[in-house]
């Protein structure tokens, strides 16, 4: 059975108004780096993933789960 | 402009410049095998070949590792590709150093010379290609 780590970044990045850019900035990484996470080719650290979801003020299990 | 945007810019000019040099490297290799190749050819596809690996290992965040742009330029999306394509650089030449084994069998007139310029290009050409693929579509 296939896991995937599905994220739902792109809808609170938009909720809080913010671009690619402009989150990249917030936690210190690249905006290619967002992109693909946000779109699943990339599986963020743990670091990251906590970065991202103090970032958008989201709790972390609530902005990454695991899909079967 | 912002350290994002200028990293971004950096990125996109790395890839393309990965790109021409992996072409350049495939190039000058091809005129020192044709027979056409003289102790200057062999020298700037062996300096080319140096260029292009040095290029794959991250010297300028050991050279300047509190500077925000190359903390960018080498964050854990390009380091994740840089892993990649160091995994496709290596099994590219397997690959190449098979065939090479499997064809000696039917012509031992191969040179070890020959077998060490095939393996090297294969291997390092194909990392810098993957590299620059994956980092030109993970900016898309």
């Amino acid at each position: 059975m296939t896991e995937r780590l599905a994220n739902k970044i792109k809808s609170e990045r938009e909720k809080a108004s913010l671009t690619q850019a402009a989150l990249a900035e917030l936690v210190g990484v690249s905006r290619k780096t967002i992109n693909t996470v946000e779109n699943g080719v990339f599986t963020p650290s743990a670091t990251l993933a906590i970065k991202l979801a103090q970032a958008l003020s989201v709790p972390v299990e609530e902005l990454f789960w695991i899909e079967r | 402009m912002t350290a994002v945007d200028i990293a971004e810019r950096k990125a996109r000019f790395r890839a393309f410049g990965f790109l021409f040099l992996a072409g350049l490297t495939c190039a000058v290799m091809i005129i020192v095998r044709s027979g056409r190749g003289t102790d200057f050819t062999q020298g700037l596809w062996l300096g080319l070949l140096l260029g292009c690996a040095l290029n794959l290992l991250p010297i300028k965040r050991w050279l300047r590792p509190n500077s925000d742009v190359v903390r960018l330029l080498d964050d854990e999306g390009a380091r994740a590709n840089r892993q990649l394509s160091c995994t496709v650089g290596f099994w590219a030449a397997v690959v190449v150093a098979l065939a090479f084994q499997l064809v000696s069998h039917f012509n031992a007139a191969i040179g070890a010379e020959e077998v060490g310029q095939y393996v090297a290009t294969a291997g390092i050409v194909s990392a810098m290609v993957a590299f620059a693929i994956l980092e030109l579509r993970a900016a898309r």
